[in-house]
């Protein structure tokens, strides 16, 4: 049986209004999501790592407070070492620092 | 007997057509500009509220580390150097524009660095222009929020929905080279090696380990080593501080020195990180022609100057990267960039000059955690 075409307009614009309210909500999710995933990029753990020169043997260790490339370390098993490379590993996923993201929670001030 | 016609879906529809009546009288009164201008607004006050966090953070980090450096009334310094200013010199009077653009930027150098000496004397060197390094990077952090605030405040105030379009469309650039910032202070502070900390490192390592370097210009080394028959000059800023040296300066008086001793230098050999296009693989290395230099003109024109004055070929090697890879810790994609680029200048070297020729190769950019 033919749909009341008055029936059908009613009904298009309770569709419009709940998409209307939907689309509302989406993009006021996604600003939240969007947000979300910057303090959570904020907090993402960097590992330093040096890498010394022992006689042609290269050897990788955690980064220490001092470590410079050029810099002369006897860490070899007792003869000296040169530091060749100091870098940042990629942020493992998962990782985490036990800190607090940078957002404030003061408010905007107008001021100068 | 009369139907009843209150039904609910009479009702919705009355009250739907009602709402859509007030949505077009709402549009012709130009509501939807101003919800636009609400959402973004809100939008950007979000993200405003993270870089107030992200300053908070690096002025309370700096400060920290004066702190423990022993200095005297730190907070009023680093208030000092985050408001601190450089007024361009005229440029519509291009005349002599170096030469002044140069002297107020020394004076700036000075300045900083007296106030810094002043604060902390008891910190060595290095750590003195790691702290350096830290104020200037809360600066500009300091500097991006309060743009971002007055931008804001100002299309608020006059309604100006363009503005405040423009200001949410860039808030992700914004908000990327803030975060840039801030990852870079934990590096600076740390003493690591960034990205722009490439052409020094090339340097040094051409140099190798036993070379001897001597200071020839304000914060700026050089060695004199063999290659392959030979006599290859480096210069490098000194390190392993924060710190890009004058290495313009240095080369133009090394230059100058050795054709005074009859060693003129048959190759004058740049090597800088570069930024890369999207899309270009981070750590390739290329090869030109001219002043492998960011400056911003009086140490570039120092190269290009006494390279013209002596007919010297000018030659440049950079490594390239994207803009946070170059105030960043390096990543090792770089440090294999390094290796490549150090080929690179050998591979120049061999193709340009024979044995007997003296080079002169410079590795531009800040030697943060890269000594000699």
């Amino acid at each position: 049986m033919p749909m009341d075409p008055l029936s059908a307009l009613e009904n298009l614009q309770i569709i419009l209004l709940a998409a209307l309210v939907a689309v509302t909500l989406a993009l006021a999710l996604k600003q939240a999501r969007d947000l979300r995933a910057m303090e959570q990029r904020l907090a993402l753990k960097r590992r330093y790592v040096t890498l010394i020169d022992c006689g042609g043997k290269v050897k990788k260790r955690e980064f220490r407070e001092g470590d410079y490339v050029g810099a002369k370390l006897g860490e070899c098993e007792g003869s000296e070492g040169l530091v060749v490379a100091i870098y940042v590993e990629e942020p493992q996923a998962g990782e985490r620092r036990e800190v607090k993201s940078p957002r404030s929670t003061g408010s905007i001030s107008r001021g100068a | 007997m009369p139907q009843d016609t209150s039904t609910l879906p009479q009702w919705i529809s009355a009250i739907s057509q009602l709402l859509l009546l007030l949505f077009f009288i709402a549009i012709f009164a130009g509501a939807n500009q101003r919800l636009q201008i609400y959402l973004w607004s809100r939008d950007i006050k979000s993200k405003l509220g993270i870089l107030e966090g992200m300053v908070g953070e690096a002025r309370r980090k700096t400060l920290q580390r004066m702190v423990s450096q022993g200095a005297r009334d730190p907070e009023k310094l680093l208030d000092r150097v985050m408001e601190f200013f450089v007024i361009m010199p005229v440029d519509i009077e291009p005349v002599d524009i170096i030469r002044r653009l140069e002297h107020l930027i020394n004076v700036r150098e000075r300045r900083l660095k007296s106030e810094f000496e002043r604060a902390l004397p008891d910190a060595n060197p290095v750590e003195r222009s790691k702290i350096e390094t830290a104020a200037e990077i809360t600066s500009a952090l300091n500097f991006i929020y309060k743009l971002v605030r007055h931008l804001l405040i100002q299309g608020e105030k006059g309604r100006n929905w363009i503005l405040i379009m423009q200001l949410q469309l860039i808030m992700p650039q914004l908000m990327k080279i803030a975060d840039a910032y801030r990852r870079a202070l934990n590096d600076f502070l740390k003493g690591v090696p960034i990205g722009d900390s490439a052409g020094p490192m090339v340097a040094l390592r051409l140099a190798g380990p036993t070379a001897e370097w001597r200071r020839i210009e304000e914060e700026t080394v050089y060695t004199e080593v063999e290659f392959e028959g030979r006599r290859l000059f480096l210069i490098k800023a000194e390190g392993p501080g924060s710190s890009v040296g004058k290495p313009g300066k240095a080369t133009e008086t090394l230059v100058e020195r050795l054709v005074k001793e009859g060693r003129k230098p048959k190759l004058i050999v740049t090597v800088d990180a570069a930024l890369k296009l999207e899309g270009e693989e981070t750590g390739a290395v290329a090869e030109g022609v001219g002043a492998a230099i960011g400056d911003i003109g009086p140490e570039k024109i120092r190269f290009e100057r006494i390279a013209a004055k002596y007919g010297i070929p000018l030659r440049a090697v950079i490594v390239k990267m994207g803009l946070e890879e170059a105030i960043l810790a390096m990543s090792e994609k770089l440090v294999k960039g390094v290796e490549k680029a150090v080929e690179m200048v050998k591979d120049v070297i061999r193709r340009e000059t024979k044995p007997g020729d003296t080079v002169v190769v410079v590795g531009i950019g800040n030697t943060v955690g890269v000594g000699q």
